[in-house]
């Protein structure tokens, strides 16, 4: 390859790294939603369960007859609706709180307005990779969030908090164990790349 | 000699965007302006760049002026191409 080639090949490979990030960015937004909702999903799943389980025990415990089943419906409508403002909630909340990565945004709008340089790019490639360690440490939340809902499901499958509760526990850690394991591995892999690049220079 | 042990890959590759840019070749003073170095740092690294032989001395009515050394086009070409693959590996 003679240099006016390589010169051509690296200044595509610049606009085309742009083209690449404007898509990551892109799809980083729309997993940022789609966990939004999710979070909001389970948040709005626990309070539904904590407020019918309340007024069910404190129902099935203190009324009898035929009120028992009406009075019962009723505290299921009001854990559905208690379930839902708060989702709503909590939805509207995130919603009005700013994007965790609009730098890599702002960035990237600078370098499709101006030529892209090899500075800009590592740059870039920094803010992606910090990105997606932030991903990978939200995934402990939903570590969480699926021990919650294993725990829910399994209480309701089995008829038994003890069993459901024990599924939870094992779900929450395993999930985390793997969130941990993947962050470390490519935060390692990622310096042990940028360092290798340094001494090939 | 170079007294930097490990330089800071953002500050090389803007000396090596600078130089790859402009490409004709450019004094010295200009250089360092254009980076934004103090000149001690400055110096480190535009000493690192010469002992790496990524810059090459020329001179242009009676001044030293500097460019791009063919190991240094390739450095940068290496560098743009290391960040597109490390870019391509990402995933979210």
């Amino acid at each position: 390859m003679t240099s006016e080639q390589n010169s051509e090949a690296t200044g595509k490979i610049l606009s085309d790294m742009v083209r690449d990030a404007d898509e990551y960015y892109s799809r980083l937004k729309a997993q940022h939603a789609n966990q939004t909702r999710v979070h909001v999903g389970v948040i709005g799943a626990v309070v539904w369960f904590a407020v019918f389980a309340a007024l069910g025990f404190a129902i099935y415990f203190n009324v009898s007859g035929s009120a028992l089943y009406t009075d019962l419906l009723w505290a299921f409508l009001t854990a559905v609706a208690s379930g839902i403002i708060t989702s709503g909630a909590m939805y509207i909340a995130s919603r009005r709180r700013s994007f965790k990565f609009a730098e890599l945004g702002a960035l990237l709008d600078r370098m499709k307005q101006g030529k892209a340089s090899s500075e800009d790019g590592l740059r870039l490639m920094d803010l992606m990779h910090q990105a997606a360690l932030t991903t990978r440490k939200r995934r402990l939340d939903s570590a969480f969030e699926y021990g919650v809902a294993a725990f829910i499901l399994v209480s309701f499958v089995g008829l038994n908090a003890g069993f459901g509760a024990l599924a939870g526990v094992m779900t929450y850690l395993y999930f985390r164990f793997e969130a941990l394991r993947e962050f470390e591995r490519e935060d390692e892999r990622y310096e042990i790349s940028k360092k290798d690049i340094l001494l090939s220079l | 000699m170079s007294g930097l042990e490990r330089p800071d890959l953002y500050v090389l590759a803007r000396f090596l965007d600078i130089l790859y840019e402009n490409g004709q070749p450019m004094k010295k003073t200009n250089l360092q302006m254009r980076t934004g170095l103090n000149y001690v740092r400055f110096s480190e690294y535009f000493d690192w760049m010469i002992s790496h032989g990524f810059v090459q001395k020329q001179m242009e009515d009676g001044a030293d002026v500097y460019s791009l050394s063919q190991s240094g086009l390739d450095a940068y070409h290496r560098l743009v191409a290391w960040i597109r693959d490390t870019m391509k590996g990402m995933r979210i």
